[in-house]
């Protein structure tokens, strides 16, 4: 054997037996916290969900610290242990790694790295930068030991769990009595049309707080903002109010766009009560008799009406030309096209102009017109092909009997012909 | 005949030798006696089938075939085409009218033993009339390309794909591919307006050939049974005539009181419409196959039913030669009793199949 033979496997050899002589490496941190009261043994159970630990980090990796080195030994400042941050700390305690894109990309290439950044302008880091000690910070939201992955359901911060997170310094009054805030927004929000999707219905597109918020940078919308958080979801109407006469009057007003009329957090499903000068209407809210704005909603709402009447009277014309067996689909396609129209016709008052109501709505009532023709000429049909047939067997009849005749006549011939050649 | 003396009878005469089919027109005569009220169905099945020919035709001035273009074409022509509504339902009912017509024709034949020696060829040529009588109504019932249509035509053809050895072959033949689809509209199309129609007119003038030369069979009776025959023309032709008239009406009323429904459009990713049933003629057949367990002597039950209506049929058609006519037995009960079980099982089957889901 040759000499770098004898080398390489003595090398081998080495290496094999100094990994398997290498003890199983503990966690001082866990050995010693999970022994020394409940509080700590729960912080130490917690952590086994926490999905910093599911990837592969540990106590240390935020806590510094030498967790090889036995007992209070692993807590020396000088392996940099920190201990616990203060609140006001953890912002920046927790974006040592978070703001880091190049430690980050190990665990997901595509995470955000500005949640700190974000958080100084928002309205819990403005105050948090003041000194106030109660605002919300990372672990306010996320949780401290045992942080879940946004993605998880029981995760605080998982969207159908936001609201309550939220509440749970929002809705409480005394913490908040300082601030001078209303307390009722999740209420408000949970009887809203997107609370009872979110909540109720578990829509997974309904809007959370932070949907319209914003998550780390989170702040109130500012009266002129309201739009621009609405239009995200709501585009068309929200196109149509920007160039409505009621942006630049409401910017003067002080009003806060959508909200003024749909409310803040309570935003309920939107009925055509709302529209025209009539009880429930909000439109009354700012227009007085007499005035353009008036004139205007008691139009709009007057040619939703008509065009709601033409598609009840259009879709019970067609049902009754149905119910004799008649194919109507034509006319099922244009009441399908007034009920689209309908929905065509509730974005466009967003517009606040009643001349484009009557535009849209035109193509609803030309549908049903287009509806009412079909049923009526289907009804006519109907009644025509029974005239029809029974003129047809009248006719029939009339030349079965006449056949009949003429083979009864044939016949007494025949029998006449052979009595006669009987006789003869 | 006044008309022989006239100068275009004598036109055709002198060159096509017409004076013989008169002179065998004027002695040709129809037996009457109490079962001559069957002889008529024959009739009504010609007459149906000429209303077939007539609506078909004009209904192949508007259909155009392919999987986005049957169904829409159909609705144009319930819809828009003036009286396209009539003729569409006059095809339909009268397909299924002309299939109960010659099986009446069928089974009083059968009745009547009017099989037996020398229409032995009439039998077969009128049993082969009805299959393709059947073979139309299932290759149309297709072509309006709906729901129903579709997943009765894909059942139908699976049926066809159980044979066995031939089934794989027979069942891509009939679809044009492995599943329905529109190439199996296309082939259902060809088959139906043109390979179906040519054999039935050659197989239908050979039928009509063979009773024009054997004349109508006539039961045995006894000399005090017997009456007069009656002339063919003009006594039957025009009993005849009035009975199409009837028929027509009937049609007429069935069209415009029970308009033949169009339904949904086929949708191939749909699923299976609950209670598919095939055309009320096939419904026994279907649901024998049904109610087979699923093994049968050794065989699958599916198999062992295709194989058993196989050999049915094949015994029905050659019937003429195992009941010989014997002129000492012009009855025979066994006859009968065949004829009364095949009937009463196929009208139980297809209500259990109608009743049944």
């Amino acid at each position: 054997m040759r000499l770098s033979t004898w080398i390489l496997t003595a090398a081998l050899l080495f290496a094999f037996h100094s990994a398997s002589a290498v003890p199983p490496k503990t966690d001082s941190c866990i050995k010693c916290h999970a022994g020394l009261d409940k509080k700590n043994a729960a912080i130490v159970a917690a952590c086994e969900q926490d999905i910093h630990f599911q990837r592969g980090l540990s106590c240390a990796d935020c806590h510094g610290g030498d967790p090889s080195k036995p007992d209070e030994d692993a807590m020396d400042p000088d392996l940099g242990f920190t201990g616990t941050p203060k609140r006001a700390e953890i912002p920046h305690f927790c974006s040592k790694c978070h703001s880091n894109p190049n430690y980050m990309r190990h665990f997901n290439p595509r995470i955000n790295v500005d949640q700190e950044e974000k958080y100084a302008t928002s309205h819990h880091g403005k105050l948090l930068a003041k000194g106030d000690p109660k605002v919300a910070m990372c672990t306010s939201c996320h949780g401290v030991h045992g942080i879940l992955a946004v993605e998880s359901t029981e995760s605080p911060v998982h969207k159908s769990n936001i609201p309550a997170t939220c509440n749970r310094c929002h809705g409480d009054k005394s913490y908040m009595a300082s601030y001078g805030i209303p307390t009722n927004q999740y209420e408000e929000f949970s009887q809203s049309v997107h609370g009872v999707a979110l909540l109720q219905k578990r829509t997974k597109g309904a809007p959370a707080c932070n949907d319209c918020h914003g998550n780390h940078g989170a702040s109130p919308p500012g009266v002129d903002d309201v739009a621009a958080v609405c239009i995200l979801c709501h585009s068309f109407n929200g196109e149509l109010f920007n160039k409505s006469p009621h942006k630049a009057a409401f910017a003067k007003a002080g009003f806060s766009q959508c909200a003024q009329c749909h409310n803040h957090h309570k935003i309920v499903h939107p009925t055509d009560e709302m529209l025209g000068v009539g009880k429930g209407a909000v439109c009354v809210e700012c227009h007085a008799a007499g005035e353009q704005g008036y004139i205007a909603a008691a139009r709009i709402k007057t040619l939703l009406d008509s065009l709601k009447v033409e598609q009840v009277d259009a879709t019970s014309m067609l049902a009754e030309a149905k119910a004799l067996d008649m194919d109507v689909v034509e006319g099922e396609t244009a009441v399908e096209e007034i009920r689209e129209n309908l929905i065509a016709s509730r974005t466009a008052i967003h517009a606040f102009s009643d001349e484009h109501m009557a535009e849209v709505c035109q193509k609803g009532f030309d549908a049903a017109s287009r509806a009412d023709s079909i049923a009526k000429a289907a009804i006519f049909e109907f009644k025509f092909r029974r005239v029809g047939f029974g003129v047809a067997t009248l006719i029939l009849t009339g030349l079965a009997l006449l056949l009949w005749l003429k083979i009864r006549q044939i016949e007494k011939r025949q029998r006449a012909a052979r009595s006669k050649e009987k006789r003869n | 005949m006044n008309s022989q003396n006239g100068r275009l009878y004598r036109w055709f005469s002198e060159r096509y030798g017409v004076t013989k089919v008169v002179e065998f027109l004027r002695h040709k005569t129809v037996p009457v006696h109490r079962g001559s009220v069957w002889y008529y169905f024959g009739g009504v099945s010609l007459f149906l089938f000429i209303v077939q020919v007539l609506s078909g035709i004009l209904l192949l001035l508007y259909y155009r075939v392919g999987a986005e273009s049957s169904y829409e074409s159909v609705q144009y022509i319930i819809t828009k085409v003036p009286f396209g509504w009539l003729i569409r339902s006059i095809h339909s009912w009268g397909a299924n009218l002309m299939v109960l017509a010659a099986m009446i024709h069928m089974f009083s034949v059968f009745f009547e033993r009017a099989y037996v020696k020398p229409r032995e060829l009439t039998w077969v040529t009128g049993f082969f009339l009805l299959a393709l009588a059947m073979a139309f109504g299932f290759s149309g019932y297709l072509l309006p390309w709906n729901k129903l249509a579709f997943f009765a035509t894909k059942v139908g053809t699976d049926i066809a794909g159980a044979i066995p050895w031939a089934g794989d072959f027979l069942l891509r033949l009939l679809r044009g591919s492995e599943d329905v689809t529109g190439a199996t509209l296309s082939r259902f199309f060809g088959l139906h307006a043109a390979i179906l129609p040519a054999l039935f007119t050659v197989i239908l003038a050979i039928h009509l050939m063979f009773v024009q030369v054997q004349g109508m069979s006539e039961p045995h009776l006894s000399p005090a049974q017997k009456k007069p025959p009656m002339p063919f023309f003009p006594n039957f032709v025009l009993r005849d005539m009035l009975l199409w008239l009837l028929v027509l009406n009937l049609l007429a009323l069935l069209a415009v009181f029970l308009p033949w429904e169009l339904g949904e459009k086929a949708d191939p990713f749909a699923a299976a419409p609950a209670g598919i049933k095939p055309e009320w003629y096939f419904l026994g057949a279907f649901q024998m196959l049904k109610l087979l367990p699923a093994h049968l002597l050794g065989i699958e039950g599916e198999l062992f039913g295709i194989l058993g209506i196989s050999l049915g049929l094949v015994l029905w058609v050659l019937f003429p030669w195992w009941d010989r006519w014997d002129p000492a037995r012009p009855r025979k009960l066994w006859v009968k009793s065949v004829g009364i079980l095949v009937v009463a099982g196929f009208l139980t089957l297809t209500i259990m199949g109608w009743v049944m889901q």
